[in-house]
């Protein structure tokens, strides 16, 4: 009984700088031996196969033969001896799709003088794009307390080493800190960042 | 001669242009690792920008990818190369003509040829991110 690969479906792609452009996609498994072909177009139409006569439904392409910024139209076409079945086009901008892994909290040390406040050296992550300004969240509390409260903020400096001032907190008082990245314009946050300790500066006496 | 203040590009030629920068530093970096006591020959000439001021025709980089493609098989690591090689036909229109780029026969001079335009590229990218990324961007 003839029977075609059902169509390739939920195309999902997720893009690691300077690492590979990695998709996969839907149903997972098939009746018959099944061989899939993902092709990538480039924005200037210059065809280019991405991978050929797989089994899994998942591929990645290696950098350097993906670099940012770029748009792809990806197709997937699955073959069985009955015959041939292709995905509809999908069409990905791989700023919007750069996954990066979270930053890294150095410290978070006191000011000297300033109560109120804690320093939070961090790490910015190497997958993250130089050509990207980095959207981050910082997240915040007590040691003892189960809410955590956030701030943002956003920065273009590519170097490693970056400090941010964690202000408006209470005197003497211990915090729990962690922190989390994207690339602007991409739809994936990186993972929380470890989690640190630092206490603010102790009140002066009245 | 200076050119005339820039059009702002797209964020997507700001962003090939910024990757650029920073792929060219780091060949240039590793390449001063891997090669010391190369030094620059100023008679070795890389085109850098063209008359034309609209990015992003104002970069020549039709002619660099020549170059590029050239000393490709000569260096070590071939990976950022072809980095650079796909950033630069992102900007190149398809249907330029091809040039010919001569390199030096003898081991020494090679380096010398490879050092300098690879110290040039970086100074290019450095000048166009000038002229094409507003500062506050």
């Amino acid at each position: 009984l003839a029977a075609l690969p059902h169509k390739p479906e939920n195309i999902s792609c997720i893009f690691y700088y300077k690492h590979n452009l990695t998709c996969t996609w839907s149903p997972t498994t098939e009746a018959k031996d099944t061989w899939y072909t993902v092709k990538r177009i480039l924005c200037h139409e210059k065809e280019r196969d991405m991978c050929t006569n797989k089994t899994e439904t998942s591929c990645f392409i290696r950098y350097p033969n993906v670099t940012n910024p770029d748009d792809y139209t990806i197709e997937v076409e699955a073959k069985n001896a009955d015959g041939i079945v292709k995905s509809d086009r999908t069409h990905w901008c791989l700023d919007s799709i750069v996954k990066i892994e979270p930053p890294k909290i150095d410290f978070v040390k006191p000011v000297l003088g300033v109560k109120q406040m804690v320093q939070v050296q961090w790490e910015r992550p190497k997958l993250a794009p130089v050509s990207s300004t980095l959207i981050c969240t910082l997240r915040f509390k007590t040691v003892n307390n189960a809410e955590w409260k956030e701030v943002n903020f956003s920065t273009e400096d590519i170097h490693l080493k970056q400090v941010y001032n964690l202000t408006d907190l209470q005197a003497f008082t211990e915090y729990v800190i962690a922190l989390r990245c994207m690339a602007e314009g991409s739809q994936f946050w990186s993972d929380w960042s470890q989690e640190k300790m630092g206490t603010t500066e102790e009140q002066a006496p009245f | 001669s200076t050119l005339p203040i820039q059009p702002t590009p797209s964020r997507h030629l700001q962003s090939i242009i910024k990757e650029l920068q920073y792929t060219a530093k780091t060949v240039l970096e590793n390449y001063q690792k891997e090669e010391k006591g190369v030094t620059e020959r100023s008679s070795y000439r890389l085109p850098c920008l063209t008359s034309d001021p609209k990015p992003p025709n104002s970069l020549n980089s039709s002619a660099i990818l020549t170059y590029f493609q050239t000393i490709r098989p000569l260096s070590q690591n071939q990976t950022l190369i072809d980095e650079i090689i796909r950033q630069l036909e992102k900007l190149c229109s398809q249907d330029l003509p091809k040039m010919e780029v001569s390199v030096p026969e003898r081991s020494f001079e090679r380096k010398r040829f490879i050092f300098t335009i690879l110290k040039q590229f970086s100074n290019c990218m450095d000048q166009v991110v000038g002229l094409w990324i507003p500062k506050s961007s």
